[in-house]
């Protein structure tokens, strides 16, 4: 009696081993780019919904937003807006007042961030309730002025003091 | 018809097929005839005398022959076929490594008169078959399997590019001019405003100090400077850590004293340190208040 051999039986198993081994793989990576697309296709319908929310808020606050823009000059024109409302300032606290401003605007540390800011000086002379007057209005302005050192003097000329303001004036990205 | 007998003291068997008539005949009868042989093995192995003989076969008077050998003093023990029993469960007889043993699977005593190599021949067969037939099925649920996979995975690729068009359909949404405009313009928004509440923190309030130091100031004190400087790290100037000078001149000590200790309870210059600048003078005296420190 003479027993066949299992040879095509082992050879169309290895065959069979290898293929699914093979399309095991394919399958695995196509699941693993279908979870990530998922993941994707999620994250962009967070985004469509947020947009939609944009759409419908934004446009109310342009006006917000432009107000707030203001607040941070972003060229001359701005500046000198500025200058003008500080010498107001003064002049409703009958005081007199002399800006002396940096040549450019350089990198502010605001509480650890970067801002860009104008340095300047001002010098105010007249009465300490003058002075005072006008430190408060420089508090309620619409710009941001960074006080970083105050320096008040008796005037030795007449009765009333000299005040040296340094700090710098905040400013914005230059508008388009 | 054939008969086996088991050999005294020794585990082995020896057997005989006796298929010739003639030469039963020959002998006087089935039962002289296995005498004769039982006789003829004595006496070739003495020492090893037949003690109990097996009869197996199909002849009618097969039950007789066995109790014949009974009576003359033979252990005869006849076999019955176990395929002609219900209760036997398994007629298959045991594989061993040695090819077939003389027990069944259920544990019933067999005999197998077939020649060691064609018994062999059977195991191996047996064994083949076995394993062609689970090879067989390996490869019947590896192709299930791999047709499982095959749907698996066109599910997994319809859903790929139905996902791909979803996610380029959003991206396209998401890319369009305006959307990209109010991106923008609610980035700025939030970049505004969180600069501008930052701001709020650290600008504004410098009128406080002017108004505490005046309120703590008496008549017979007069200020001739006073400088505040901003420390790293400070929100706003007229709190407590940043650097202050304060000089001036009084009419008396007593007032410096007292105008020093009104100083300490406010916050801003509660680290303030009082030196006179000139000890021996009791009045026009010069004195500096500062927490740091100064020539």
């Amino acid at each position: 009696m003479k027993s066949k051999q299992p040879l095509i039986h082992l050879l169309l198993l290895f065959i069979i081993v290898l293929v699914s081994g093979l399309y095991s793989v394919k399958t695995v990576r196509d699941i693993e780019s279908v979870n990530k697309l998922k993941q994707e296709v999620s994250r962009l319908e967070i985004n469509i919904v947020k947009l939609a929310d944009l759409s419908n808020e934004v446009p109310p606050l342009s006006d917000e937003t432009l107000r707030y823009a203001n607040t941070l000059p972003a060229n001359e024109n701005e500046v000198a807006n500025f200058t003008g409302v500080v010498e107001r300032f003064a002049q409703e606290s009958n005081l007199t007042i002399l800006n002396h401003f940096d040549d450019f605007p350089k990198q502010v540390d605001v509480i650890g961030k970067n801002m860009f800011g104008l340095g300047m000086e001002i010098t105010l002379e007249g009465s300490f309730q003058g002075v005072n007057g006008f430190f408060s209005k420089l508090s309620t302005m619409q710009y941001f002025f960074k006080a970083d050192k105050i320096t008040l003097l008796k005037n030795e000329v007449n009765s009333g003091i000299k005040v040296i303001v340094n700090g710098s004036l905040i400013m914005g990205v230059e508008k388009k | 018809m054939g008969f086996s007998g088991r050999i005294k003291h020794n585990p082995h068997f020896y057997q005989r097929e006796m298929s010739i008539m003639p030469e039963i005949d020959k002998n006087g009868g089935i039962s002289k005839t296995i005498t004769s042989y039982i006789n003829f093995a004595n006496s070739k192995h003495p020492n090893r005398p037949v003690t109990e003989m097996l009869v197996s076969g199909s002849r009618q008077d097969i039950n007789a022959i066995a109790l014949e050998l009974t009576t003359q003093n033979i252990t005869a023990i006849n076999a019955v076929s176990r395929l002609a029993s219900t209760n036997v469960i398994n007629h298959t007889l045991l594989h061993t490594s040695h090819g077939l043993s003389l027990k069944t699977f259920d544990l019933q005593p067999s005999l197998n008169l077939l020649p060691i190599d064609f018994r062999l021949a059977i195991v191996k067969n047996r064994l083949m078959h076995f394993w062609l037939v689970m090879m067989d099925m390996l490869i019947v649920f590896s192709l299930v399997g791999i047709l499982a996979l095959y749907y698996i995975d066109v599910q997994a690729v319809i859903n790929k590019a139905e996902l791909s068009a979803l996610a380029n359909q959003y991206q396209q949404q998401l890319h369009l001019p305006q959307s990209q405009a109010l991106i923008t313009q609610a980035d700025r928004l939030n970049q505004i405003t969180g600069q501008l509440m930052t701001l709020r923190e650290v600008t504004g309030g410098e009128e406080n100090i002017l108004s505490e130091l005046s309120t703590v100031t008496p008549d017979g004190i007069t200020l001739t400077s006073f400088v505040i400087s901003r420390n790293p790290g400070i929100k706003r100037l007229y709190e407590p850590g940043n650097s202050w000078v304060i000089t001036g001149s009084a009419n008396s000590r007593s007032l410096v004293l007292n105008f020093y200790n009104n100083l300490l309870s406010n916050t801003t210059f509660s680290d303030g340190k009082l030196y006179f600048g000139s000890l021996e003078k009791e009045t026009g005296i010069t004195f500096r208040i500062a927490n740091v420190p100064t020539k």
